[in-house]
């Protein structure tokens, strides 16, 4: 059996009396797209959270690989191959795509130059050239700011950057919640090519339809709790509905 | 895995840039280095002998050397979407310690005038007092707006106010009128191989902060903080840090303009520099720099300088009255920095 | 855009490879004053655009932004450019003035001082002043008979470097120790600024209630000082001497804020130096001092009140 690049066993995550997440089971695998859904108070992003560095789970154990490991902060995370795309994508809107792609960890050229601080543009707008290509994407131009780009090339900039650095998974947090259609099916397209260059996803979702369409596995929870699990096969809006609603327990499944 | 479906299209890559996109980039649009050029055209045809004389316009240069440093400063702040409001507070007191300090190691009485006979060690003494003052007050602004949260615009109004009273509490509200003789001969009315020496150190200041803030490091986090301090702070990096030192380079440039002021004006002009700030704001504006931060370039700085400047000078030249000069500045400023506007918003649409 | 550039050096090197020798019938006079907007120099500057029109002499006048000299200075370099046969100049500083005043000397341009003066009057042609000596004389005499000869009294004034307050301190200070029963408090100091005056004379009132008078060595401290009195509810009560006879001032007197004006006369002053300029043009030598009148005007006198003040509108 395939070891879970990622692992969180027996979660509890209690603010107080209110119980965020109650003995929750989680796991991403190598080379899937996993959705995570369930209603609004289920408990996803809170799980996310801990999944990613940012928040600390009250019990429970989480796994890297087979091995347990603790975060103390997103930078724990991002240290082993973790990264999240938030919502609001934290991008600088007036900078380039290129110098968001390597915001914090910038280039710096070669020799006495480098260690005085100079930044090593063509190198650095080559290799996000090279790295959009690689995931598909094509932005109407990279010398603009990433302002004025369409909302679908803004989330694909930070899909991008998160691709470039992370090795392990990627979380996104509804990445088409503010997209149209076309725009939507675009970035559909950069996380398979993502979850094909080897890292895998890991997207909470509200739209059952995108879930089901794009998903490898889905994961339910519901009110704290794991509330089911589905492959894409097996999946419909109606037992997703019905899993997120009212807590069958649907297919269980190993890889 | 899905292939994309066919009725995506995709946009067509980037045309190659052209040289003179490159250069508008620079220039915060083209536009205000334009109007630059008019002015200097216009006056220089009004009154070619006068306005055009190479006394007056290595008049002008002078006039704007200390200006010009004081608003390389601003210009980091601005980027990073703040505002440093204590820089001609910071000035003159870092101006007064100077004087002073240079006055006691000249050992000459604190009630001199005119200058006094010392040595460059000792006027070296004081320029790095003035700097080290600077860099302190700059730092400070930086660690409470950094660290502690308080926005900008208050704090820099606090150290404006405590500066200027330090300030006046050193010297009991006298200004110090005794500077060193070599300062005042050499770097005040001196020249460097024909240039002015306050329009060399001007230069030399720009160009280098210039260079560090367009192709350094430290340079691009500048912008990150002022296009998204979030983003910038989620990528990992310390902006506490980097706040503080953009505020001490604001305040250490301060330092600068306060050697220079010395050196120029041979007394400390404690009354003076009130507007500094006011002055380095619109310049930096002016020169295309978004108050919201994330936005500009020290060589629209440079413009916006020279701009208010040459109206000054140009005004006064063809005699128009002293009160429509001050309406017709506010103007200029104003419609400049409208189209200014009205350009970038095309440019985003 | 270079066709424009090529058009501009043309021009500009046709302008500057023509004369710039200062012509030998260089009628141009230029008047810099020490700010904008104060009605001592307003009225100045009408005498002298008065007695420059009756001399057929061509006057410009500019003033910069604030009172002091890195306001001051830009305006005087570009004065210097355009080359006039003379420069009369309110200097903001007795020291920083020096440089760029020497610079105008050097380029031909002969200078008067007009109100201030600075520390090197070496090249200057003539200082056109008022006693300010007589003046600050005056007022402690005056000061002395308003108070009765007891109480305590302060003076409010600019930070020293400006030679006429300075002078003007002096005399009031060295006078006033002829009056032993009056206690002096010493000089507070605000930059031409109402609003500070207002609050000095405030907080002295706080600090002293036995404050007797005070002697305000300019218009705009004036001006400060007597809203500071309204404010704590002791105009008429505290008694004020005061320099210059803005019309704000002159109002004062009238109802009673104000007991004595030290009034110059600004047009007066612009009248003599212009005639000094339409000398200088001649090739006549000045005195190296020129004084101009100067009276003290007392509560009731609205005749004198009105004849000396000070208006900015040239009536």
């Amino acid at each position: 059996m395939t070891v879970p690049l990622l692992e969180a066993r027996r979660i509890c995550r209690y603010f107080g009396h209110v119980r965020a997440l109650d003995g929750v089971d989680f796991a991403v695998y190598p080379g899937e797209i996993c959705a995570l859904i369930g209603d609004n108070g289920a408990g996803k992003s809170t799980l996310v959270k801990i999944l990613s560095g940012a928040d600390s789970a009250t019990s429970g154990e989480i796994l890297v690989a087979g091995e347990p490991r603790s975060f103390h902060s997103p930078g724990d995370a991002q240290a082993v191959g973790i990264i999240t795309v938030y919502q609001d994508l934290a991008l600088a809107p007036e900078l380039s795509p290129a110098d968001n792609l390597f915001l914090g960890r910038e280039l710096l050229l070669p020799g006495v130059f480098g260690r005085l601080g100079f930044v090593d543009r063509p190198t650095m707008r080559r290799q996000s050239a090279e790295q959009f290509a690689r995931l598909g994407v094509t932005l109407r131009s990279s010398r603009v700011a990433v302002s004025s780009l369409s909302g679908g090339q803004r989330q694909s900039v930070a899909i991008a950057r998160a691709a470039m650095w992370a090795n392990r998974v990627i979380f996104m947090d509804e990445p088409t919640a503010a997209l149209g259609v076309i725009q939507s099916a675009r970035v559909l397209d950069l996380v398979r090519q993502v979850r094909d260059a080897g890292i895998a996803v890991v997207i909470i979702s509200h739209n059952i339809p995108q879930v089901i369409e794009i998903a490898d596995r889905i994961a339910v929870l519901r009110l704290g709790r794991n509330a089911g699990q589905f492959h894409r096969a097996d999946a419909t809006v109606e037992n997703l509905t019905a899993a997120m609603t009212s807590g069958t327990s649907g297919i269980e499944a190993g890889p | 895995m899905s292939a994309p479906p066919s009725s995506i299209t995709r946009p067509p890559p980037d045309p190659p840039e052209l040289p003179h996109q490159r250069l508008r980039q620079l220039l915060g649009g083209g536009w205000i280095f334009l109007l630059l050029v008019v002015l200097i055209a216009v006056f220089g045809i009004l009154r070619p002998t006068q306005f055009g004389s190479a006394y007056n316009l290595s008049q002008l240069t002078i006039n704007a050397a200390i200006l010009l440093v004081l608003s390389v400063g601003q210009t980091f702040v601005i980027i990073a979407a703040g505002v440093d409001l204590s820089v001609g507070a910071v000035l003159v007191f870092c101006s007064v310690l100077s004087a002073k300090v240079m006055l006691h190691l000249s050992g000459a009485p604190g009630t001199s005038f005119g200058t006094t006979d010392t040595s460059w060690p000792v006027i070296l003494v004081g320029s790095i007092t003035a700097i080290a003052a600077g860099t302190a007050w700059g730092a400070l602004n930086g660690v409470l707006i950094g660290m502690v949260r308080i926005p900008p615009l208050i704090v820099t109004l606090g150290t404006f106010g405590m500066a200027l009273g330090f300030s006046q509490l050193l010297t009991n509200g006298v200004d110090v009128r005794a500077m060193p003789e070599l300062l005042v001969a050499n770097i005040g009315s001196g020249s460097i191989l024909g240039i002015p020496s306050l329009v060399v150190i001007a230069a030399l200041v720009t160009i280098v902060m210039a260079i560090v803030l367009h192709l350094t490091r430290f340079g691009v986090r500048v912008f990150a903080i002022g296009s998204s301090l979030e983003a910038t702070r989620r990528a990992g990096i310390n902006v506490h840090a980097q706040l503080v030192a953009i505020y001490a380079i604001s305040g250490a440039l301060a330092g600068v303009a306060a050697i220079m002021a010395n050196a120029r004006f041979a007394t400390t002009t404690i009354g003076g520099h009130s507007l500094d700030n006011l002055a380095t704001i619109s310049a930096v504006v002016l020169g295309g720099t978004s108050l919201f931060g994330g936005i500009g370039s020290i060589a629209g700085t440079v413009v916006g300088v020279f701009i208010p400047i040459i109206l000054l000078n140009g005004f006064v030249i063809l005699g128009i009255p002293p009160f429509w000069q001050t309406v017709a500045t506010g103007a200029v400023l104003i419609v400049a920095v409208w189209i200014d506007q009205m350009k970038r918003r095309t440019q985003r649409g | 855009m270079k066709y424009f550039l090529g058009v501009t050096t043309l021009v500009f090197t046709l302008g500057i490879a023509s004369s710039t020798a200062l012509a030998a019938d260089n009628k141009n006079v230029s008047l810099i004053l020490g700010v904008k907007g104060s009605p001592f120099y307003q009225a100045l500057q009408c005498g002298a655009q008065a007695k420059a029109k009756e001399l057929g002499l061509n006057l410009t006048a500019a003033a910069p932004d604030q009172f002091t000299p890195d306001s001051q200075i830009p305006v005087v370099n570009a004065v210097a450019a355009t080359k006039p046969a003379v420069v009369i100049i309110v200097p903001t500083d007795t020291q920083a003035l020096i440089g760029p005043m020497k610079q105008l000397d050097d380029m031909g341009t002969k200078l008067i001082t007009v109100d201030q003066t600075i520390n090197d009057t070496s090249f200057i042609k003539t200082q056109v002043l008022t006693d300010n000596e007589a003046g600050g004389k005056l007022a402690a005499d005056a000061m002395n008979e308003l108070v009765g000869g007891k109480g305590s009294v302060i003076v409010i004034t600019q930070p020293p470097g400006s030679t006429a307050q300075d002078a003007r301190v002096a005399a009031f200070e060295q006078q006033l120790k002829n009056y032993p029963g009056i206690q002096y408090l010493g000089p507070q100091y605000q930059n031409d600024d109402p609003q500070k005056s207002a609050e000095i004379v405030t907080s002295t009132l706080s600090a002293h209630p036995d404050l007797a008078g005070i002697f305000v060595t300019n218009d705009q401290g004036a001006i400060g000082a007597t809203t500071g009195l309204r404010q704590g509810g002791m105009a008429g009560k505290i008694k004020v001497v005061a320099y210059d006879a803005a019309t704000a001032e002159v109002d004062a007197l009238k109802n009673g804020t104000i007991q004595t004006l030290i009034a110059q006369n600004p047009k007066l002053e612009g009248e003599v130096a212009m005639q000094k300029a339409a000398e200088l043009i001649d090739g006549k030598r000045l005195d190296k001092k020129t004084m101009t009148e100067i009276v003290a005007i007392k509560a009731g006198d609205h005749a004198n009140a009105d004849r000396y003040e000070y208006k900015a509108d040239c009536t």
